[in-house]
């Protein structure tokens, strides 16, 4: 029961970090393999925020997240617009090189020490029927399923998002169409990096923060994001608590190695039998 | 022909390079690593470059190549004559299991790497929990009774003479291929496969093939590493480390030619060993490598191999117009 | 009998949708073929169920009297139909020569032997001053003529040519006619789908038409057009006034 309740709780800050990658992957059409690195960054910004003015991870979202988006914005000005064009091996590389260019200019900037935002409640805890959770755990939960349904919202119901939605069934028809792609590519990246944002410094409660902390994630997301459907909403959700649960399980049951390699497996086993991911892409 | 040329020229580098390199244990150190990920990269490519198939997996091979001999040495005291087809077999059989489902389901592109990355990452998890194996500890081959007989050798030169000769071996067989009915096969379904299939090449009989050759040569690799560091654990032969590697060397090197990933490994592998020689520097190797990396990729996709070839077909029309 | 290809009750539905019903006709040896029909009729997936690029939902497809349906597309092509495509698919990181060759092969195991079908069938399709350029170096029309010398490179009995000849010019269309002219004369039963009705009717002896998935029309080629059902689902009444 224990492993059900911290399963579903991390698979619910899975998602938070999957549903920007599939964003940018349904529009845009790249995999971001330093996805994980702007969470890194984001966690660095949610722990200086907290350690040198004292301010609080719930508040430091609302500092780190539009900063995050700027990034955003400026990688896809600075870099990504020019990988849209070379072949996908290419731009393969592209993204792995920055991912490894962050994950080694932070370890000279911050040094590989482990940090994580201490705080009153940080040891705190609930208990929901025989389990419990602790406090920071359930802010990241709470965050991540609100700002789920707000980016839910945002692409259904508003005029971006039926943009976006044209852009990612087909670029070319709504590019005759008159839509200014380059624009649409833009918004993409900052709500794609930007939701890491809201994900970082609540994280920096939870998770120690290093230099190397991205790379798992970025993993993890790539799995959620396949096993959900590529540019699925609820295929992000469904993915995210599926591996949440899996590997916690697996850690309960066998040990940490194993569950670690459980996403994997969900991963292969997906791929292989049903290739589309187990909620068909809507937003193709 | 020309191709062969091109190959031969690089054979005389490999043999110049060994007999320069013998006379300095460092400069061999330098010279078997190169040759080292020079093959696995020559390897990649026949899948990557040549077939159009990415793999993030390769280390998986490399792992069951060196997992093969520490095992079998350390737990039977197999000699090297059992653990390397047992090694080979292995890889080429799980390729190939890997290749049917994956082609199967029509995998491609980004899908088929990140497959393959699972596949490396569950064999990295899998052996980090086995006790048999060591765990994330590792295995330590201890010296052996007859150390010859276990390919166990005070001098480095021997290592040297064994992964050049493989290399070579590699680039000879590689350019054969390419230039036989196999290699048109692969460069057809690298190009369009639905109209190569139309054409009446059987893709997934081919696509397998060209996985399972290059996984079988990958894990040659890896048992050659397993004796030459007598040390294997699952970091420095499975971790997914080596499978990017392997891409930053085709991706500088270029892809476009079989040999392309090789001048890419003979370039940085040196290079990065030069710059771990100045402590100050610690980590922007790395640094140095990310943005190479970024540069070459979108400004010479081609590399630098592709780059130069390109270079000379022009000057050659150039030269050949006034006649 | 003498049919080289036989469909007989070929059905073919994605999901609800049926694309193609109850569809059935024969192709004779060294005559040339037309399957015409409206936008969205079904052309192009009976095409790719001939081919072996979809499988048919039911019915059979016979050709040289074995059943080729639900083959895949390497082994039809083996078998002796070969198909080129409506958007040509050249191997762009070839050569000329090499993008031949490959189909070569298919008879040709020897790298000299395969090599040297490969320059022949260029000649025939007159692209030999191009053998040894990038394929991605070719205009459409020149593209075209590669497909058709990839396509003879297997020395097939039937060639199925998906809308070969549109966006030409009308000398690159009438050289590219020739061409099929020729190829039939060898003995190379060809399938073309064709949008253009004067060159349906220069070129082929017998057509069969295809409307929302069926089966309209069958037989010789201009009384096929002046079909009057066909003429009005397909061509319009203005413009059959204008063709009969």
């Amino acid at each position: 029961m224990q492993a059900v309740i911290s399963g579903l709780a991390n698979g619910s800050i899975y998602a938070l970090i999957a549903v920007g990658l599939t964003l940018v992957f349904g529009i845009m059409r790249i995999i971001n393999f330093a996805h994980g690195e702007f969470l890194m960054i984001a966690m660095y910004g949610g722990f200086f925020a907290w350690s040198a003015f004292g301010i609080d991870p719930v508040l430091a979202v609302v500092i780190v997240t539009p900063v995050v988006m700027l990034i955003g914005v400026g990688l896809y000005k600075g870099l990504i617009r020019f990988a849209l064009n070379v072949p996908d091996i290419n731009q393969m590389a592209v993204t792995l090189g920055l991912s490894m260019l962050l994950q080694h200019m932070a370890l000279m900037m911050f040094t590989g020490n482990n940090r994580l935002i201490t705080q009153p409640r940080s040891t705190a805890s609930i208990a929901i029927g025989p389990a419990i959770i602790q406090v920071p755990q359930l802010i990241a939960c709470v965050a991540s399923l609100s700002l789920l349904g707000l980016l839910y919202l945002v692409l259904r119901r508003s005029d971006l998002g039926l943009v976006m939605r044209a852009v990612s069934q087909s670029r070319d028809g709504a590019a005759l169409s008159g839509i200014d792609i380059s624009a649409v590519y833009k918004w993409a990246m900052a709500i794609g990096i930007g939701s890491l944002g809201v994900a970082g410094p609540l994280m920096a409660a939870i998770l120690y923060v290093n230099p190397m902390v991205g790379a798992l994630f970025t993993l993890k997301a790539f799995v959620i994001v396949i096993v959900g459907g590529l540019g699925s909403f609820s295929g992000v959700l469904i993915g995210s608590l599926l591996v949440g649960l899996a590997e916690s399980i697996a850690a309960a049951w066998f040990s940490a190695a194993i569950s670690a390699a459980v996403p994997f497996a969900i991963l292969l086993l997906v791929l292989l039998i049903r290739p589309e991911g187990l909620m068909s892409a809507r937003m193709r | 022909m020309r191709d062969f040329a091109a190959v031969a020229i690089i054979i005389a580098v490999i043999i110049v390079a060994f007999a320069a390199a013998l006379t300095d244990g460092y400069y061999m150190d330098i010279f078997i690593l190169t040759c080292f990920y020079g093959t696995l990269a020559v390897a990649w490519n026949l899948m990557a470059g040549l077939t159009g198939l990415m793999s993030l997996g390769h280390a998986l091979f490399v792992g069951i190549g060196a997992y093969s001999v520490a095992w079998g040495y350390t737990a039977h005291q197999w000699s090297p004559l059992v653990t390397w087809p047992i090694g080979i077999g292995l890889s080429i059989a799980v390729a190939i299991v890997i290749g049917l489902l994956c082609f199967r389901y029509g995998l491609k592109g980004y899908f088929f790497a990140i497959a393959t990355l699972a596949c490396g990452e569950i064999a990295f998890f899998a052996v980090s929990a086995t006790t048999a194996l060591g765990r994330s500890d590792g295995i330590i081959l201890p010296l052996a009774k007859n150390p010859e007989l276990h390919l166990q050798f005070i001098a480095k030169w021997p290592y040297g003479l064994m992964i050049g000769s493989f290399l070579t071996l590699t680039l000879l067989a590689g350019q054969f291929l390419m230039r036989s009915r196999i290699g048109y096969y692969w460069r057809s379904l690298r190009d369009n496969e639905d109209a190569a299939e139309a054409l009446g090449v059987n893709a997934m009989a081919m696509k397998v093939l060209s996985f399972a050759i290059s996984a079988g040569v990958a894990s040659v690799c890896g048992a050659f590493y397993a004796h030459y560091v007598a040390f294997v654990d699952p970091r420095s032969v499975l971790g997914v480390d080596i499978s990017v590697q392997l891409l930053v060397y085709a991706i500088v090197g270029g892809m476009g030619l079989l040999w392309g990933p090789l001048v890419g490994a003979a370039v940085l592998v040196p290079f990065g060993m030069f710059l771990r020689n100045f402590s100050f520097l610690q980590g922007s190797e790395v640094i140095f490598y990310a943005v190479l990396l970024i540069g070459l990729a979108l400004v010479l996709p081609q590399g630098v191999s592709g780059w130069v070839v390109g270079r000379i077909g022009k000057a050659k029309a150039a030269a050949e117009l006034p006649s | 009998m003498n049919q080289l290809l036989q469909l007989e009750g070929v059905s073919k539905s994605f999901g609800g949708l049926r694309a193609l019903h109850d569809v059935g006709f024969s192709v004779e040896a060294g005559e040339i073929f037309a399957i015409i029909g409206p936008n969205g009729a079904g052309k192009t997936t009976l095409f790719n169920c001939i081919a072996g690029a979809q499988k048919p939902t039911s019915g059979s497809i016979i050709f040289q009297e074995r059943r080729i349906d639900g083959l895949r597309p390497h082994e039809i092509c083996r078998s002796g139909l070969v198909r080129t495509f409506q958007i040509v698919k050249p191997f762009l990181g070839m050569t000329v020569a090499d993008n031949v060759r490959v189909a070569a092969y298919v008879h040709e195991r020897r790298n000299a032997g395969a090599d040297a079908v490969a320059r022949a069938m260029l000649k025939q399709v007159g692209l030999d001053d191009y053998a040894d350029v990038g394929a991605d170096e070719l205009n459409i029309a020149q593209l075209r003529r590669l497909e058709i010398a990839r396509a003879m490179a297997t020395r097939p009995r039937m060639v199925l040519l998906d809308e070969m000849l549109a966006g030409l010019t009308a000398t690159e269309t009438e050289a590219i006619c020739e061409e099929l002219r020729e190829i039939a004369r060898q003995g190379v039963a060809l399938v073309v789908v064709e949008h253009s009705i004067p060159v349906v009717s220069s070129l082929c002896s017998r057509a069969v038409v295809i409307n929302f998935g069926e089966v309209m029309a069958h037989g010789a080629t201009l009384d096929v057009i002046r079909d009057p059902r066909v003429q009005e689902a397909y061509l319009g009444k203005v413009e059959a006034v204008a063709w009969s």
